[in-house]
């Protein structure tokens, strides 16, 4: 499922820490949403991209909160926003600067950090 | 230790000439990709190779893009080739299940993508015995259930960043 995903992505390229936590992220929804696996086998692979994960939680956050959606839209708009390339949605709805922004982090060499991911979705002005 | 794998030139199909040994685990395939590029390419074709991702390579250089690919492509091929070959295969019932399941994950996520309008392409699974995921570095032992998607290595360049 991981890499099907990462092998049909087409949008241009997130860095590294974005990508694996958006596929792992979307991955486990989908295993989830269509029971190949049990929520307690996906648990166990709690090792798996944690700090890519971590910092996509906060940016799932920050679409909930700002569409007033649940989790499991909020990753299929990410997701969606991986897969095909088109950005429209998530510039739409944290902004197309702090969208860059939380992109350009992905690409730093240490830049995939909660405290700087946060600090970028926070500079949108909302 | 890292080989040296024999290289297509210009989108030329990448098989050996000489009988050389082939890498032992998909750890020593990817040292293997590195390790040659290194020689072969140019130093500015080496450094976009390893500090960007396929997607870069194929926006900012097509022809080097397609020339990884056929390598990468065609070294994988061989390899799984090898590994089938020489290896103790997985039992086929086993086989079949992880077959199945393939089957399934793909239909599941092509609907899934069809529902959304999203464009989709079926990935290769190949599936390999456990041995080759031993890596022989400390740390690391064997990746869970020993299966293993080589359908990014196939497809695409810069196999390395592979996780």
């Amino acid at each position: 499922m991981h890499e099907s995903l990462h092998f049909n992505s087409t949008g241009p390229a997130y860095g590294r820490p974005l990508s694996e936590g958006i596929t792992e992220i979307g991955a486990r929804y989908l295993v989830l949403k269509y029971e190949l696996l049990t929520p307690y086998a996906v648990r166990q692979e709690e090792a798996t991209y944690p700090l890519e994960r971590k910092g996509v939680e906060l940016i799932l956050e920050e679409i909930m909160k700002k569409k007033s959606i649940g989790r499991d839209e909020a990753v299929e708009l990410l997701l969606g926003a991986y897969l095909t390339g088109n950005q429209d949605g998530m510039n739409q709805v944290v902004g197309a600067e702090t969208w860059k922004e939380v992109v350009g982090l992905s690409h730093k060499v240490g830049g995939w950090q909660t405290h700087r991911i946060k600090e970028a979705l926070k500079n949108q002005g909302g | 230790m890292a080989l040296c794998l024999f290289t297509s030139g210009l989108g030329e199909p990448a098989a050996p000439k000489l009988e050389t040994r082939q890498p032992r685990s998909i750890y020593e395939l990817l040292y293997s990709f590195e390790h040659t590029f290194k020689n072969i390419l140019s130093a500015e074709q080496w450094n976009l190779y390893r500090k960007n991702g396929p997607e870069d390579i194929r926006r900012t250089d097509p022809e080097l893009y397609y020339r990884i690919s056929e390598d990468v492509r065609a070294w994988t091929d061989l390899w799984i080739h090898h590994v089938r070959t020489n290896i103790v295969p997985i039992s086929e019932k086993r086989l079949n299940t992880a077959h199945q399941k393939a089957g399934q994950v793909d239909a599941i996520l092509k609907a899934h993508f069809e529902a959304r309008g999203w464009p989709y392409k079926t990935l290769r699974a190949v599936f390999l015995p456990p041995q080759v995921f031993l890596d022989e570095r400390p740390v690391h032992s064997l990746l869970p259930g020993g299966l293993f998607c080589l359908g990014r290595l196939a497809g695409a360049a810069g196999a390395g960043s592979h996780a």
